[in-house]
């Protein structure tokens, strides 16, 4: 390569490594009045439920989650109890004694007083509870239906496959419900997994007069309907129902209608909550239903789970009402994505305090390789992540442990390449036969390496989930590109800086044999 | 005699490796890992207060005020947060904010002594807190498993293995996958047993983690070795000695590099565990048991890997021998020329 190749070849690359670096890592306002925000790649990564960090306009955290907790009917928090009560009193004590309202107003406390029985920090309505208004334990068909409520509950959130997800039940008679932020819908997870009972499906104007379907004896809706399920087509997230014959000749029924008057609306409900409303202008004949609109991949998995799940699981009779939400910040605290980043350098610093002392200026080799492969890693992660939106993925601290072992790797690649070559120049062969040599030494070596690597990490990646997903899918991104880095850029790059070495040998801290018998 | 002590020390090894994984299922099937870190059981103590004790800048007198009480109560928090209550219609930040002290441990009834404690101070006539909706409340939190991350994690570690080292198997021969692949899931199991005997504390799951990364590392190390060995067995000196003692020496030659990489492994790890333990426990929590993830493999490559590779490329050379001893082509072609 002649000097002026390379001092082309090594401007651009320059030029192209401090572009991305600015765009990987600083964040700033700009514009009139400093009204538009760039966040930086890594910055605006999204990141799990336990790393997380406020983006530069100081106002959108990204990272953490939101918990919400679910009450049964019949079932208050001591706040709303008090609250309640308290507005009672003060209707009451608003009263005078001689007011014909007295009275009422006097027996509505009392009452209310009487309804509800304290169960740790929980009130609960006896009538609902207990199954009678005296009664003092819970009754069989509460527990019954709390179990069933628990058991769908956890289907719908173990087959979410997030990391970050979470259900606890809380104080015996709430659930608490856990979701991370970069679910992306958040909102309508934790609305649409609080509805309980049965699937059922109706033909109407709308959701609340619809004609239902009328079960005959020893029916059961899964007569109807098989299964729900979600999927994305070029961007269109759709939920798909798939119909029994049964099913297919109900639906074929009631959209017949269609042909004649206005277009039928189909609706299918959890309990009493309509979840989907279909709008049909031809007659519906397949057991197949594909429906989109309005849906993102996320919130289509949310209908197809909840309905999913209904279905499969034995249902419950209780009605749950989100209560208190909250949205929780960092679980690991907002330090820890701060001092993994300061570990990160931390050992960048030592990395190239290694290369220096024994390659010299071949450090600067590595550094670029180092550079282009650590840049090409965000801007993958992030492509992968905001582009092709890869369901699930996001920043965590598996993320970080995949990144140092792929890039312990590519340092351990450079160095075996490097002391190949080291072993070839001793002999007394020119830099450029010795680098030939030495890489033909070990290519093959290194070629087995990576692909035996990749291919562990790219069967983890097929099969696994969450966080060991995450964990996979950046290994084999990792390991991908340090066979390229070590085996191609980095040979680039040692060809372009050795143009400008006067002592090759000395340049990359290479002796010949007899030098180093001396 | 060398010989017989490097068999017998295999067989202990070999004895240990099994006693340990076989005692980890067991631990494991009985008490499953010890997952403290997630708190699987725990209680809160919540305040829940809107603006006006943000506005009267009332926040760390509150804080100071559970405090208080839970040092009167003898009630130890792990964990403080204040969370931002969100609208659930909208789904927008409200202005309303939880105070949520979470306790590992505590004694229910020191719980309720601290609520009412609480409680009365806020609501005592001339209270600092009067003009502002205020309560404490505290409660119970019992977390469910999910266990599909689990067993989908085990699988994709033993199909990847298997199809990773037919890989091996092509480019080095089938007796360097038999053994590879031995290792690699003797490792992904001993790292997950031990964890599970010495109870260490871990997230849930991080013991699929822990595994992964230990088959991973015990695919490189035995790569490398392999590469080595392929290398020493080609070379013209090794036709007149023994494919085993060619083998046990090139791991002998070869001990030095797989530590160094191990250390290299071993060294990274603990610079990013020793720095997050300052200020992110948790998080050095989850990377620092990763060590044995290095250090398992480690122990295979140099002592599990290589015995179990010498019997059976031996087997491997004797079949390949009984095949070529068989075999009459060339004694059918010379008959048919003497005729």
């Amino acid at each position: 390569m002649s000097k002026l190749k390379s001092t082309i070849a090594l401007v651009l690359i320059t030029i192209l490594i401090l572009g991305v670096c600015f765009m990987s890592t600083v964040s700033f306002s700009y514009g009139y009045d400093q009204m538009y925000t760039f966040n930086s790649i890594i910055s605006a990564l999204q990141k799990d439920s336990n790393l997380g960090g406020t983006l530069f306009d100081g106002e959108n955290y990204v990272g953490g989650g939101y918990s919400s907790v679910y009450y049964p009917e019949g079932v208050i928090s001591v706040q709303e109890y008090t609250d309640n009560l308290a507005q009672l009193n003060e209707l009451l004590a608003m009263t005078d004694q001689n007011d014909p309202d007295y009275k009422e107003r006097k027996d509505a406390v009392e009452d209310y007083v009487a309804r509800y029985d304290q169960q740790g920090s929980v009130y609960l309505e006896k009538s609902i509870v207990y199954g009678d208004k005296d009664g003092t334990e819970v009754s069989d068909d509460f527990i019954e239906d709390f179990e069933n409520a628990e058991a769908i509950l956890r289907n719908r959130l173990e087959r979410l496959h997030m990391e970050g997800v979470r259900l606890d039940v809380r104080d015996d008679f709430t659930f608490r419900v856990t979701m991370p932020t970069y679910s992306g819908a958040q909102a309508v997870m934790l609305n649409y997994f609080s509805y309980m009972g049965e699937v059922d499906m109706g033909s109407g104007s709308d959701a609340g007069s619809a004609t239902r379907l009328l079960l005959g004896d020893g029916e059961t809706i899964r007569d109807y309907i098989k299964s729900a399920d979600s999927f994305t087509v070029n961007g269109t997230a759709y939920v798909q129902l798939d119909f029994t014959s049964k099913g297919a000749e109900k639906l074929a029924e009631w959209t017949t209608a269609a042909l004649d008057d206005a277009p039928v609306t189909l609706f299918f409900y959890i309990g009493e909550e309509a979840i989907v409303s279909l709008t049909v202008t031809e007659p519906v004949k397949t057991s197949t239903l594909f429906i989109s609109g309005g849906y993102t991949a996320e919130t289509a998995r949310a209908v197809a789970l909840t309905i999913e799940s209904s279905l499969k699981c034995e249902p419950s009779e209780l009605v749950l009402s989100v209560g208190e939400t909250v949205r929780l910040e960092a679980a690991f605290g907002n330090l820890a994505l701060v001092l993994l980043y300061v570990g990160f350098g931390v050992l960048f610093v030592g990395m190239m305090v290694f290369f220096i002392m024994r390659y010299r200026a071949l450090a600067v080799a590595h550094l670029y390789t180092f550079l282009v492969w650590i840049l090409a890693m965000i801007l993958l992660l992030w492509a992968s992540y905001a582009v092709m939106g890869l369901s699930g993925m996001h920043i965590g601290i598996e993320t970080f442990a995949a990144i140092v072992i792929a890039g312990t790797l590519l340092c351990v690649s450079n160095i075996v390449t490097f002391e190949n070559v080291r072993k070839e120049y001793a002999l007394g062969k020119t830099m450029s036969s010795a680098v030939k040599a030495g890489y033909k030494r070990c290519i093959w070596q290194l070629f087995d390496l990576h692909i035996a690597l990749a291919l562990l990490s790219a069967i983890m990646f097929a099969i696994s989930l969450t966080e060991l997903s995450v964990f996979a899918f950046t290994l084999l991104i990792g390991v991908l590109l340090s066979g390229l880095c070590t085996l191609a850029v980095n040979r680039f790059h040692w060809a372009a800086f050795m143009v400008f070495a006067k002592d090759e040998g000395k340049f990359c801290n290479f002796k010949r044999e007899a030098q180093v018998d001396e | 005699m060398n010989k017989l002590i490097l068999n017998k020390l295999f067989s202990i090894l070999l004895a240990i490796s099994g006693a340990v994984i076989v005692l980890g299922i067991v631990v494991y099937a009985i008490w499953g890992f010890n997952i403290a870190p997630d708190r699987p059981q725990h209680y809160t103590f919540e305040v829940n207060y809107d603006v006006v004790i943000e506005l009267n800048e009332k926040e760390e007198a509150l804080q100071d005020l559970c405090e208080n009480v839970f040092d009167a109560n003898g009630l130890n928090y792990s964990k403080k947060e204040v969370l931002v209550s969100i609208d659930n219609s909208s789904f927008s930040e409200t202005t309303d904010k939880s105070l949520i002290y979470t306790f590992n441990s505590a004694k229910t009834e020191n719980l309720e002594k601290a609520v009412q404690a609480v409680n009365s101070e806020l609501t005592k006539a001339g209270s600092a807190y009067a003009d502002a909706i205020v309560s404490a409340s505290w409660h119970t939190l019992e977390s469910e498993r999910f266990y599909d991350y689990a067993w989908r994690g085990a699988i994709a570690i033993a199909v990847a293995a298997i199809v990773t080292l037919a890989y091996v198997g092509i480019r080095y021969g089938v007796s360097c996958a038999v053994a590879g692949l031995a290792c690699c899931i003797h490792d992904a199991l001993f790292t997950v047993a031990i964890l599970a005997l010495v109870r260490f504390p871990v997230f849930t799951y991080a013991p699929v983690l822990y595994a992964a990364a230990a088959a991973f590392l015990s695919v490189l190390l035995w790569l490398v070795l392999s590469n080595k060995i392929r290398e020493n067995l080609k070379a013209p000196e090794a036709a007149s000695v023994p494919s085993g003692e060619t083998i046990k020496n090139t791991v002998q030659a070869s001990k030095k590099a797989l530590i160094t990489l191990a250390a290299i492994f071993a060294g990274v790890i603990l610079v990013l565990g020793g720095i997050t333990l300052f200020g992110a426990a948790e998080v050095a929590l989850l990377v620092l048991p990763m060590l044995l993830s290095v250090a398992v493999p480690l122990y295979s490559t140099l002592f599990i890997g290589p015995e179990i590779l010498v019997p059976v490329r031996a087997a491997f050379d004797k079949k390949r021998a009984q095949k070529k001893a068989v075999y009459v082509g060339k004694k059918k072609a010379d008959a048919t020329d003497a005729e």
